[in-house]
């Protein structure tokens, strides 16, 4: 594994402007400490995670409306 | 004898039409697993030092924003550089990237080549020679100069280089062009196909075909074991560069929530010169990596049964449908009723098929899917929605005729019947050749009726004619040009 810390503790990193998605404080915005960019990290996954999780789902309602049309086919022979 | 072993040979080879469209459903079954099936078990916060190294041959009209928007990354600024490899541009490219460097000193470096025109690969390998002679890199990020990524995209994509086995990182590139038209939306839908859908089954292989050349992620030291170049003798390099990842045991994932935006063709003639370049591309992996396809490996996953026909059930494609139409034309005049029987069957497995991928494309990327379901169920064309209708409800397709007939007092013949049916067999092959027509209607100017005839005869269909084209102009041996594809930055983020 790489190192996966990217900064010297608690050592301030220059960032920019935009809002994040992370949910992050306004300052943590333009001076994050690793602190930050760890939770920063930690919600990302979060969210990576959940949206990969729910396909399984999507995957279910698509295979349920092939089935459908298998009823309906053989319903209007 | 022969007339029965002839007919089941005929029915089998009609039936080997509708292999593309099973291999692509069952690469769609393959998604639900990246619930399991994923890295994200391996990666960290990890932000290295990037450069991102951007080929521009006259993008003057794009760069300025994607510089801004790159320079706005949601990253460290002290660990991103950006240099922009102008290949012998004659706009005023050279004048941007002065001013762009002085507002962002340190960050941001034009790099001329004062002799251009040679392709991409060369352009990139002039950046690469520079950034790899300096120490500073730890990893690099090869993009397009209309490609504007999502604040969040680069530090999502960093987050799997803290597991050293993985050697490069793709993201999801969706198709921005705003506003759309009818073209770039159905590319829109392909992208999700393509990427959000095709790329995360691949994850779950473990295997990925292609890098998207406007979003590769390489971690130095995978770069450094590639030789440090990207291979010029192809009009494939980002292909290659990802086999070459993967048979040396490096990992290439692709990572879907990393989103990047890009501007595609809204004319039909630059999407067929784009896309020909692309298969042709396709032709020249299919032959270099010969020795890979169905040859399991202990160092990497693409000689895996899934991830071969998964490849050539795409680059089979226009092959398996002339296949299928011609053994159907041959059953019409020897075995009508069998032709009959087992044309239905083959349209009631590709009707399947397109319901499953279809619906689930729509649900995986919602927003896109919103916008471009209209195309998602044009895909195959209104002549090939109208046989599905026909084989997968064949009394209600009967019903409706009676009714035309009743209301119209127009009464079909049997031999007016039988030339639909000799048409619709036909239809299995001859959508390329009505592809390749609208194709030369959009060349000759009729935009509007390109377009429109496009819902008509379908986009697959039209890609599929590429291909076949590509594939001729290989083995005629025709040269292969770079005929790169002019962005205007249409591009704009609206999510």
């Amino acid at each position: 594994m790489n190192d996966p810390s990217p900064f010297p503790p608690s050592q301030p990193s220059p960032s920019h402007p935009p809002a994040s998605e992370a949910g992050l404080s306004e300052a943590g915005l333009s001076e994050r400490t690793d602190q930050d960019w760890d939770n920063v990290f930690e919600d990302d996954l979060r969210t990576s995670v959940a949206n990969e999780r729910r396909l399984i789902w999507m995957e279910l309602i698509a295979l349920a409306a092939v089935a459908a049309v298998i009823v309906l086919h053989f319903v209007w022979q | 004898m022969w007339g029965t072993v002839g007919n089941d040979i005929l029915i089998a080879l009609v039936l080997f039409g509708a292999v593309p469209l099973v291999v692509n459903a069952y690469q769609y079954l393959l998604i639900g697993a990246v619930r399991w099936r994923n890295h994200y078990g391996g990666v960290g916060p990890y932000l290295p030092r990037v450069a991102i190294l951007v080929p521009a041959w006259n993008e003057a009209a794009v760069l300025g924003a994607t510089i801004d928007r790159l320079m706005n990354l949601d990253y460290p600024l002290d660990r991103l550089r950006l240099y922009v490899v102008d290949d012998a541009s004659t706009d005023n490219t050279p004048t941007l990237m002065a001013a762009k460097a002085a507002e962002y000193p340190g960050s941001v470096y034009h790099l001329r080549r004062e002799k251009g025109g040679e392709g991409k690969a060369h352009t990139l390998n002039h950046g690469l020679a520079v950034i790899l002679g300096e120490d500073w890199m730890e990893a690099l990020l090869i993009m397009d100069a209309d490609v504007i990524y999502r604040t969040d995209s680069l530090r999502k994509m960093t987050r799997h280089l803290a597991d050293d086995r993985v050697g490069a990182v793709t993201a999801y590139i969706k198709e921005g062009s705003r506003p759309s038209r009818t073209l770039t939306r159905f590319i829109e839908y392909e992208y999700i196909t393509a990427q959000a859908a095709g790329r995360r089954a691949q994850n779950v292989l473990g295997a990925v075909a292609c890098l998207a050349g406007g979003a590769q992620l390489h971690s130095r030291a995978n770069l450094e074991a590639l030789g440090g170049r990207i291979d010029t003798s192809t009009l494939a390099e980002d292909t290659c560069t990802t086999f070459n990842t993967q048979l040396a045991g490096r990992r290439v994932v692709f990572e879907p929530n990393a989103v990047a935006l890009a501007e595609e063709p809204e004319r039909i003639v630059g999407l067929w010169k784009q896309r020909m370049r692309w298969a042709r591309g396709n032709v020249h992996v299919t032959s270099s990596y010969r020795k890979v396809w169905f040859h399991p490996s202990p160092v990497h996953r693409l000689g895996g049964l899934s991830f071969g026909l998964i490849w050539f059930s795409i680059f089979l494609l226009p092959l398996t449908m002339i296949v299928s139409s011609a053994s159907l034309v041959v059953l019409f005049f020897t075995d009508l009723a069998n032709a009959q029987h087992v044309f239905a069957t083959l349209w009631i497995i590709n009707a399947l098929c397109f319901i499953f991928t279809t619906l689930f494309t729509l649900l995986i990327d919602p927003s896109a899917g919103r916008r471009t379901w209209v195309q998602g169920i044009f895909f195959p064309g209104v002549v090939s929605l109208v046989i599905i209708v026909y084989a997968c409800f064949p009394v209600a397709f009967h019903w409706v005729v009676d009714h035309f007939e009743d209301v119209t007092h127009w009464h079909f013949t049997t031999g007016q019947r039988h030339a639909f049916m000799l048409f619709a067999y036909l239809w299995v092959a001859g959508c390329m050749l009505a592809g390749y027509v609208v194709k030369k209607i959009d060349d000759a100017g009729g935009h509007r009726t390109a377009s429109a005839l496009l819902y008509v005869v379908g986009y697959g269909p039209l890609l599929c004619a590429i291909s076949l084209a590509a594939y001729v102009k290989q083995l005629r041996h025709a040269e292969m040009t770079w005929d790169k594809t002019e962005k205007s930055g249409r591009v704009a983020l609206t999510e």
